[in-house]
């Protein structure tokens, strides 16, 4: 099944040579292309914004359950 | 905004005949009304009529989720997308997809995924709801359109989604998904996992 593709706009992204280092090793890691990271960070923050605006709170818990810290957006 | 992937067959078992489904990205007014005013009547309808020894045979399981709700909740949101499909000018299918979520299968743990939020066929096409199940194949048709999603978003087929217990077998049997077991944090229902060897099988 072909979905219908949707119409995508193309830009220059301008990053230091260490953003690029990350985005090379988040897209090897992850085995998407930089473009298709990039998408999926954007959903990411775009979703945690809008929860923030909520009033909701982010945190990251380690396995033992018992260490709990707030992440901090700006 | 809602626009048209394709027409596909949908078996019709009352005519025994297939007839053209309509499967969009997206949904519309017109498929919360058909939802408001088609499928919840019946729901409540069902629900009024059963034992409550009865429940699960009803297939109402689902009955209680909010499209409205989810729609005016997820809509703006780029880490969801919907789904629908139409049929005889109906809302015949509804499924919510989240794009942010990772593999939980050993060799592939941490890969992205597509993760099936809700999927449902309207309460004339279940078996429980009514005596002669109107269309069989809403839910082969939107689980078709999560592999593809996937397979757009360079996650290679991979899907995964909590399973309510009246569609258990289908996922695991029928579509020969990875059951990984009940899930402690979701109500313990199933969840489980298409892969990407097993979506590329799926497809060919």
């Amino acid at each position: 099944m072909e979905l219908t593709a949707q119409t995508r706009k193309t830009m220059t992204l301008n990053l230091t040579e260490t953003e690029m280092g990350t985005l090379d090793d988040l897209s090897a890691r992850k085995d998407i292309s930089k473009t298709a990271v990039l998408r999926q960070a954007l959903r990411l923050y775009q979703m945690i914004e809008e929860r923030l605006a909520r009033g909701e709170k982010l945190y990251f818990e380690q396995d033992n359950g018992k260490d709990k810290a707030e992440l901090m957006m700006l | 905004m809602k626009i048209l992937i394709g027409t596909f067959d949908l078996l019709n078992r009352l005519t025994g005949k297939f007839e053209d489904a309509h499967l969009y990205r997206g949904l519309d007014a017109k498929n919360l009304g058909d939802f408001e005013e088609k499928w919840r009547p019946l729901f409540e309808e069902r629900r009024r009529r059963a034992r409550p020894e009865e429940l699960l045979e009803a297939n109402l399981q689902d009955a209680h989720w909010d499209w409205t709700r989810k729609a005016a909740l997820w809509g703006n949101l780029l880490a969801y997308e919907a789904f629908t499909v139409e049929a005889e000018a109906l809302t015949q299918g509804l499924m919510y997809v989240n794009k942010t979520r990772l593999s939980r299968v050993a060799g592939q743990q941490g890969a992205p995924l597509i993760y099936v939020e809700l999927l449902a066929t309207a309460p004339w096409n279940r078996h429980g709801i009514t005596e002669k199940p109107k269309y069989k194949g809403v839910g082969q048709i939107l689980t078709q359109a999560a592999i593809s999603l996937s397979i757009e978003e360079e996650f290679k087929g991979r899907v995964g989604l909590h399973s309510l217990p009246q569609s258990e077998s289908w996922y695991r049997e029928v579509l020969g998904m990875i059951d990984l077991g009940p899930d402690p944090h979701y109500q313990n229902l199933k969840y489980f996992e298409m892969t990407a060897e097993q979506a590329e099988r799926l497809i060919k």
